[in-house]
């Protein structure tokens, strides 16, 4: 029982940070119509930036975390700006290449400067432990990641749902010639709304880094695959479907390793994606959606 | 040519062959990023032909045929997604079976199979190449690209139309999927040795970028693309990183797709350029020599 529960723990944990990664991905997905495949390298990129660099500089864990939120920010806003844009005219396909260039271009840039091998980071506080659930230790980390997901799903629902900017974002969703007509800055909300995924992957960095103490280069491709079979694996639904396939997949992940076999864990993980497109094509959970424009 | 010479321009080839697979699939709009794993599976199968039945290389490039064909048969499913969707799931599978082939024994486990028999030569996989290539452009040219075309802009009226488009997209999956298994076997009996990683998704980039870039609408693109793609680290050889070549292929990724997304090389430009060069008019209904109504008509031939 306690091996199971702190498994659980554990699926729990890989699954917010998927969630998250998922999240960015279906919201620039259903703003800018963009494929993101750099979302893992940016939360690397992010993460180092925010982590390694901050965190070293002051050694205040909340700065460096910031930092690394304002860092995901910041390149989204570049990427949206260097690879999305001028490729968006090329439909789909177009920004699927871009956006895995422009990911291969950061995460390969990071190589360069910070070299391959992972880093280690001080979360020193953070390892502490606050309960015990059957048994199992929970620590500090553990507990803020998932305050961090709960918030972070809560702001990006209140924002999209209640303030009017929200509705500025929806409707260039929706129908971004009609939006335009009405005044909209749909370049600007495109650009913002890319900033605003990358920065949550920026968070997912943060989630990754606080519990595990460490970030590493390679580690970027397999988030954003992660993100992405989350985000096919809940289907067209969006947000909701995303997040409860995170958890899914992070639990079938979990489980692999801890039932089959270490290295288990990728494999079954992808398989079991490729089983259900299979059985259902479009995904666990789908609502109809109109789009125009 | 110096042995190094030989053998950077062997790999250029084995490239080639792998990306004419890539770019076969793409012809009915399908984005594989799954191209390595075809690849390795296929040189999988076949080195393993050779080290455990000391089967001849020919022998050994069917079974990679085959073994990369049976593989892209494995990725069916992902047939009924469109698009983007269909590239997202050939990224899953190339990493799911890069991650299980380190569980299968006969092919060496994690550490690979090694001490595959070197028989590839450049003149052999020369000729493979110019096989390929024949095959590819004469499937260019015929009627059946048109059909896959139809599928890759709009499989809705595709269908309507009467065409298979689940059966045609199969077939393509197919085909490029053992092209990129025949060049997987020229490479493991170039090299000697296959790892699991080979099957992953830096290499399924590889062919990726080798065919976007260098033109994924005409079958000399991806020639072009491989040249590039192998040839790139001899020319950046001033600088240490690895790691340059891949930015530099993420940056051209980026601009050609903003700039010119058929890739470098389009259809009917290289016909353009010989034209230019030989500076013949083009034929307006007849030309010189040539007979009112029996020219190709546009678009359905290639440069």
């Amino acid at each position: 029982m306690t091996l199971f529960t702190a498994e659980a723990v554990n699926a729990l944990m890989l699954g917010s940070t998927y969630a998250v990664v998922a999240l960015g991905i279906v919201l620039i997905f259903s703003v800018l119509d963009v494929m993101s495949l750099a979302q893992g390298q940016l939360l690397v990129a992010a993460g180092y930036v925010g982590f390694v660099s901050v965190l070293s500089a002051t050694g205040n864990l909340l700065l460096a975390a910031l930092a690394t939120i304002v860092a995901g920010f910041g390149l989204g806003v570049v990427v949206e700006r260097l690879a999305v844009r001028p490729a968006a005219t090329g439909g789909h396909m177009a920004t699927l290449v871009t956006t895995l260039g422009a990911g291969m271009v950061i995460l390969n840039v990071l190589v360069l400067i910070a070299g391959p091998y992972q880093r280690g980071v001080d979360t020193g506080s953070m390892l502490h432990k606050v309960t015990t659930i059957s048994g199992v230790p929970v620590n500090w980390a553990e507990v803020t990641t998932l305050i961090i997901l709960v918030i972070g799903f809560t702001l990006v629902h209140w924002v999209t749902q209640r303030t009017s900017a929200g509705r500025v974002v929806r409707a260039a969703a929706e129908n971004p010639r009609v939006a335009a007509i009405f005044g909209v800055n749909i370049a600007r909300v495109r650009m913002l709304t890319f900033a605003c995924g990358s920065s949550l992957a920026g968070l997912g960095g943060v989630m990754l880094i606080l519990r595990y103490g460490y970030v590493s280069p390679d580690i970027g491709v397999t988030f954003t695959l992660m993100g992405l079979t989350a985000v096919l694996l809940g289907g067209t639904s969006g947000i909701a479907g995303a997040a409860v396939a995170s958890f899914l997949l992070a639990a079938i992940q979990v489980g692999a390793i801890t039932y089959i076999g270490a290295g288990y864990g990728d494999v079954v993980a992808f398989g079991s994606l490729f089983v259900i497109l299979i059985v259902r094509p479009q995904g666990l959970f789908v609502r109809v959606e109109r789009r125009g424009g | 040519m110096s042995a190094y010479t030989t053998q950077i321009a062997t790999l250029t080839a084995i490239n080639a062959i792998a990306t004419l697979g890539f770019y076969v699939t793409l012809t009915t709009g399908q984005l594989s990023i799954a191209h390595g794993a075809f690849f390795a599976l296929g040189g999988y199968v076949g080195g393993w032909a050779m080290i455990h039945h000391g089967v001849p290389l020919w022998v050994a490039l069917l079974a990679g045929f085959c073994g990369g064909g049976a593989t892209g048969i494995l990725t069916f499913p992902a047939t009924r997604l469109r698009g983007l969707y269909f590239a997202v799931g050939t990224f899953a599978f190339g990493v799911a079976v890069a991650g299980g082939i380190v569980y299968v024994k006969q092919f060496g486990g994690p550490f690979g199979l090694t001490g595959i028999p070197i028989s590839t030569t450049f003149t052999i996989t020369i000729v493979t190449l110019a096989i390929a290539f024949v095959a590819v452009q004469l499937f260019d040219r015929s009627p059946l690209f048109l059909a896959f075309s139809a599928v890759r802009d709009d499989p809705e009226v595709a269908e309507v139309l009467g065409l298979r488009v689940a059966h045609v997209k199969r077939i393509t999956i197919v085909a490029g999927s053992a092209l990129a298994g025949v060049a997987g076997v020229l490479y493991a009996s170039s090299v000697g040795v296959l790892q699991p990683a080979d099957a992953g998704f830096d290499r399924s980039l590889g062919f990726l970028l080798m065919a976007i870039i260098g033109g994924s609408r005409t079958s000399w693109g991806p020639l072009l693309g491989a040249a590039i793609w192998t040839d790139a680290p001899e020319v950046l050889r001033f600088t240490d990183n690895p790691q340059w070549r891949l930015i530099l292929f993420g940056c051209l990724a980026v601009i050609v797709m903003s700039a010119r997304p058929q890739g470098l090389l389009d259809r009917g430009d290289l016909r353009r350029l010989v034209r230019l060069v030989r500076r013949r008019p083009a034929p307006a209904g007849g030309g010189p020599g040539g007979v009112a109504g029996l020219d190709a008509p546009a678009g359905a031939g290639d440069g």
